[in-house]
């Protein structure tokens, strides 16, 4: 496990929290930091003194007050530890729920790991140490995983909601592709509409063809 | 008796050259075409361009302020100074007189008396000259000036017939010594007295004056007077030596035709006619009618010309008051409507504020409204909650967790909600990863023809607009309608777009929350100009349409 980490956070409670949970890990060495300046500092320092921090956790906002700081938000930080020390380990510890900005933290400061603050925060956080620490495999929450999807989940075209419609017709789906053949509409393979509309039935919940019927009319689809 | 007019031009000169003067050492005009026109005036007086030069005179007046009243004065003074040369008596007394009217108490007063009292002298009102005359000499303190005013008065009393008065002024005159250092002054005075003499018949003191105002007159060869000299001797002549008399009216015509003084010729052949034949006497009036008739004329028509540029001037004047008039008006009508379009500018842009500040409420009321109906309630029952159970039964520690989590979840939910939209190019995957987090393993949020909307090409606020009801449906979706199926649908109608919503979920008819969602989702879509229609029944699911220009 790693030995030596820095935590840049502002909350104490979090701070206690999190240092319990390194403690679970037998994390030895953990320093906390309530500004981002100083979290650079200490890593110059130990970089200086060759004992560099393994992994840096860090929120994204950090409460402005009296002091003014060169470093204002965890993207900040980050970049600029990255720029000093680009073999450090990072996970971002916060309650952002932007897709966006989660999905830019892993493309442009190239974060090892994403923990969302919550009520299993602290069990999801043990799993990212363990993951970051094994490998150099990006680990974010299963429930967050979509943001990576280029395409959205459940899209459906013209094409789906004419194989809808000529379901409804009373067209069975083994003789769809003459049907589509003779209409020219494409593609009108049969494993391609045998396909697609496992999709529907997928996308629409449905437990056979007539339910997907049913449902598209319910919805207004058709 | 036009002979006592002579040594007037004289004295006016100088009247001119010490006025110029003052003016220019006193009173530093304080406008340029004042100077200017007092200098074009005084360049014509030079070159004996009267007319123009009391045109200027008159501009130069006109272009003066009312509080600058020694400037206006002292054109008037030019003015009347022309007229006078001109012999436009009445027209002398009618600038005197404005000019007193202006002020009366100023440097010029003695310039001004002395042509009131030539006015009057000309006029035969020879009180009233006497009078003008005294109050020149009592405001004079020039010594020549007096001396000349002096000669006016005693030739006043010539023309008076008082002619003992007439010599007592002009015995002391003599006597003065002053009067001897100006040798045509002397020789005017001592023809005068001359004159005067001859009148009460005392002939020898009259002939010994009248030659010796000639000698001088021959020594300084001051031909325009010499007239005078002659004049008086061909008077002195004509009852005892018709010859002689004949002879100096003659020498009279000789001098007058030499200096051009039509006055002096026409004196000269009133003489010639009395002492001539009756050939000669007819051929003498002949010349006098013709002088007399063109001078008349001359004179008449300088008089026209006077009143002419006074009456234009004043006509100038009321064109340009006029203009002014108009001027001022069209600039009040700008600044009318200037004022006016100030006005509607601010009112529209009060408008705007308001309008501005009024959305602006209705967000912060609507989260504040959200945070006292979704937050506190939840909060003060987890409260309750605590404060009455045992928490170390873990079951009740594990239903404390979750309000509290739920309570966690939902502000974050207000925040986002709540917080900025990337309306950059990233817009559209914003949307789509707006959308997509609101699957999930109950629920399934289909869209349909995602790409038939070109974002690039929408406004900003519509952008906002749609994704923000896109937010508040999903979010009201996800709250109440237990639906596990969501289609949202994205079609190009040409002119406009149109997005259908509709899930399968229990419908919210009664739900006054869900209403209240609707409400902000309808004022919202009509800030683009765009429609918000739906549809709903218990257990039937929830339908939408929305509606915007492109």
């Amino acid at each position: 496990m790693f030995s030596k980490v820095l935590l840049a956070e502002d909350l104490d409670s979090i701070n206690i929290a999190v240092a319990t949970t390194l403690d679970e890990l037998n994390i030895v060495e953990v320093d906390n930091v309530k500004y981002c300046d100083d979290a650079m500092l200490k890593i110059k320092k130990a970089l200086q003194d060759n004992e560099p921090y393994q992994l840096l956790i860090t929120d994204l906002s950090f409460i402005e007050d009296f002091r003014p700081n060169q470093l204002n938000s965890g993207e900040e930080l980050i970049t600029a530890v990255k720029k000093i020390q680009p073999n450090i380990k990072v996970i971002v510890f916060s309650v952002e729920e932007k897709p966006v900005r989660i999905k830019s933290l892993f493309e442009n400061q190239n974060i090892n790991a994403f923990v969302l603050k919550g009520r299993n925060s602290l069990p999801e956080l043990k799993k990212a140490l363990k993951k970051v620490f094994e490998s150099d495999d990006k680990y974010i929450a299963a429930n967050l995983t979509y943001i990576f999807q280029d395409k959205i989940t459940h899209q459906i075209d013209d094409y789906d909601i004419q194989l809808i419609q000529h379901l409804a017709l009373g067209v069975a789906q083994d003789k769809m592709d003459i049907t589509f053949k003779k209409l020219g509409i494409e593609p009108n393979s049969k494993s391609t509409i045998e396909k697609r509309i496992g999709k529907l039935k997928d996308y629409f919940k449905a437990n056979n063809t007539v339910h997907l019927i049913a449902i598209a009319k319910d919805l207004g689809l058709i | 008796m036009k002979f006592t007019m002579k040594h007037f031009p004289l004295l006016f000169i100088i009247f001119i050259l010490s006025s110029c003067e003052k003016e220019t050492k006193t009173n530093t005009p304080s406008s340029l075409t004042y100077t200017d026109y007092i200098e074009k005036a005084n360049n014509k007086i030079s070159t004996l361009e009267l007319d123009s030069a009391y045109f200027y005179f008159n501009q130069a007046k006109l272009s003066c302020k009312d509080n600058e009243k020694e400037m206006k004065i002292y054109a008037l003074l030019g003015m009347a100074n022309i007229q006078k040369t001109n012999c436009d008596f009445v027209g002398l007394e009618e600038t005197a007189t404005e000019a007193f009217g202006i002020d009366n108490e100023t440097n010029y007063k003695e310039y001004l008396n002395n042509f009131l009292g030539i006015a009057y002298n000309e006029q035969a009102d020879y009180e009233n000259a006497l009078l003008y005359y005294n109050k020149t000499l009592d405001n004079s303190k020039n010594e020549t000036n007096r001396l000349t005013i002096k000669n006016n008065i005693a030739v006043n009393y010539l023309d008076q017939k008082e002619y003992v008065k007439s010599i007592d002024v002009l015995e002391k005159l003599l006597k003065s010594d002053s009067l001897k250092v100006y040798p045509s002054e002397y020789a005017r005075v001592t023809d005068n007295l001359g004159f005067a003499y001859f009148k009460i018949k005392k002939d020898s003191l009259a002939k010994e004056y009248l030659y010796a105002s000639l000698n001088i007159r021959d020594s300084i060869n001051d031909d325009y007077d010499k007239i005078a000299s002659y004049i008086h001797l061909s008077n002195f002549y004509e009852e005892n030596n018709p010859v002689l008399s004949k002879e100096f009216a003659n020498k009279a015509l000789q001098s007058a035709t030499i200096v051009n003084s039509p006055d002096d010729k026409l004196e000269a052949l009133d003489l010639l006619i009395k002492n001539a034949t009756n050939k000669k006497a007819v051929k003498h009036f002949a010349t006098y009618s013709h002088i007399n008739d063109s001078i008349t004329k001359i004179r008449q028509s300088a008089k026209n010309q006077y009143s002419k540029i006074k009456y234009d001037s004043k006509i100038t004047l009321e064109k340009n008051e006029k203009l002014k008039v108009e001027k001022e008006f069209i600039t009040y009508l700008f600044i009318g409507f200037g004022i006016i379009a100030l006005l509607i500018y601010f009112l529209i842009r009060f408008k705007n504020k308001n309008k501005l500040q009024k959305s602006t409420y209705e967000a912060e009321t609507r989260i504040s409204k959200k945070l006292h109906d979704e937050l506190a309630n939840d909060v003060y029952n987890t409260m309750t909650f605590a404060e009455t159970q045992d928490l170390s039964d873990l079951n009740k520690k594990e239903h404390f967790l979750n309000q509290i989590e739920n309570i966690y979840n939902r502000t974050r939910n207000i925040s986002l909600e709540n917080s900025e939209i990337d309306t950059s190019e990233n817009f559209k995957e914003n949307l789509s990863l707006l959308l997509s987090g609101f699957n999930s393993e109950d629920t399934n949020v289909i869209i349909k023809n995602f790409e038939a909307i070109n974002w690039a090409k929408t406004k900003k606020i519509t952008k906002i607009t749609v994704y923000r009801v896109l937010q508040e449906l999903l979010v009201n979706m996800k709250k109440h309608s237990q639906s596990n199926l969501v289609l949202i649908g994205f079609e190009d109608k040409g002119k406009t777009y149109e997005i259908n919503y509709s899930d399968n979920g229990i419908g919210s008819s009664k739900s006054l929350k869900f209403k209240n969602g609707l409400q902000n989702v309808e004022n919202r879509i009509k800030t683009i100009n765009g429609s918000f229609t739906f549809e709903t029944e218990s257990q039937k699911g929830f339908k939408a349409k929305i509606v915007f220009p492109k």
